[in-house]
């Protein structure tokens, strides 16, 4: 329910993945191209939101517009630092490389379990029936936090070798239920039409 | 937060929630489903747009509710449906007007 991000926590949040990433690419000069893409992807992309702002390109954006961008920012900067302080913790030894594919699981599985959380509260555009649209948002969202969190219990509690083998496919089984019930609103949608006169 | 716990803490905005869990309605199809006055009604959507847990689309003279719930959000309603909570101030505050 984080609705307010201001831009000094989306630029140390990207501060601290640019340090992390310069980290390991001075321990790891050999892939310094993956940490570069880490590294300036996303500040790239907020740059390019500012510059498209000042030049007038998102005059039309509203303010909730672009709280949103910042916000999924911020949130895709969060996970690319959790993952570069996971894989620098191994690379100096702090935790050993199970506990390191451990914690990825379970941040995977949180960012699933956040991402579901929301997808109810994204409202769609009219392209079917509204209240099978709510039905399907509803079960999208439930379906993908449930999904997340056993996928992220996963992680904490099988053995590593299983693991991937139980959790993933606990994933695709919910994309899967998901698409199919997109699917099957789209093939028996009614159209909706704007009302007469607009 | 406190303003989602605010908003569910009073029984004819749960059920105003629970009406729009089935299909978007418009102000009129919500208030005749109550026996109160529309400003009353009115307030309660305020509330509950407040909140961010409903969404308002003006058509012509016509509002359309839509709710908006987090899967967090649609279990905090289930759950204050279940067990009848009631926000501490708000009962305070009924408490004092009734005094």
């Amino acid at each position: 329910m984080v609705k307010q991000i201001s831009s000094s926590l989306t630029a140390a949040v990207m501060l601290l993945v640019v340090i992390l990433g310069a980290w390991m690419s001075y321990l790891e000069p050999e892939k310094a191209l993956v940490w570069a893409l880490g590294m300036f992807m996303l500040p790239a992309a907020w740059v390019a939101l500012w510059l498209f702002k000042r030049v007038g390109v998102t005059r039309s954006m509203s303010q909730s517009d672009e709280m949103r961008i910042r916000r999924a920012l911020t949130g895709a900067s969060l996970f690319i630092a959790a993952t570069f302080g996971v894989i620098l913790s191994e690379t100096l030894h702090v935790i050993d490389d199970t506990t390191g594919e451990r914690v990825m699981g379970v941040v995977l599985g949180a960012v699933l379990v956040v991402v579901g959380n929301y997808l109810p509260k994204a409202l769609e555009p009219q392209w079917c029936e509204p209240s099978k649209v709510q039905s399907l948002q509803r079960f999208a969202g439930w379906t993908f936090v449930l999904a997340g969190l056993t996928y992220a219990l996963v992680w904490l509690i099988v053995p590593v070798d299983r693991a991937d083998v139980i959790a993933t496919p606990i994933v695709a089984a919910a994309a899967v239920l998901v698409a199919g019930r997109m699917v099957w609103l789209l093939a028996t949608r009614k159209r909706v039409h704007p009302p007469a006169g607009l | 937060m406190s303003k989602v716990f605010k908003a569910l803490s009073d029984p004819t905005r749960r059920h105003v929630l629970e009406l729009l869990r089935k299909r978007p309605m418009t102000a009129g199809e919500l208030s005749e489903q109550f026996d109160v006055s529309k400003p009353t009604m009115s307030a309660h959507f305020a509330v509950l747009r407040e909140a961010d847990l409903i969404e308002a689309e003006k058509n012509g003279r016509t509002i359309t509710y839509r709710i908006k719930l987090s899967v967090l959000e649609d279990a905090l309603l289930s759950f204050a449906k279940a067990f009848g909570l009631e926000v501490k101030a708000e009962r305070r505050e009924r408490s004092r007007k009734r005094h």
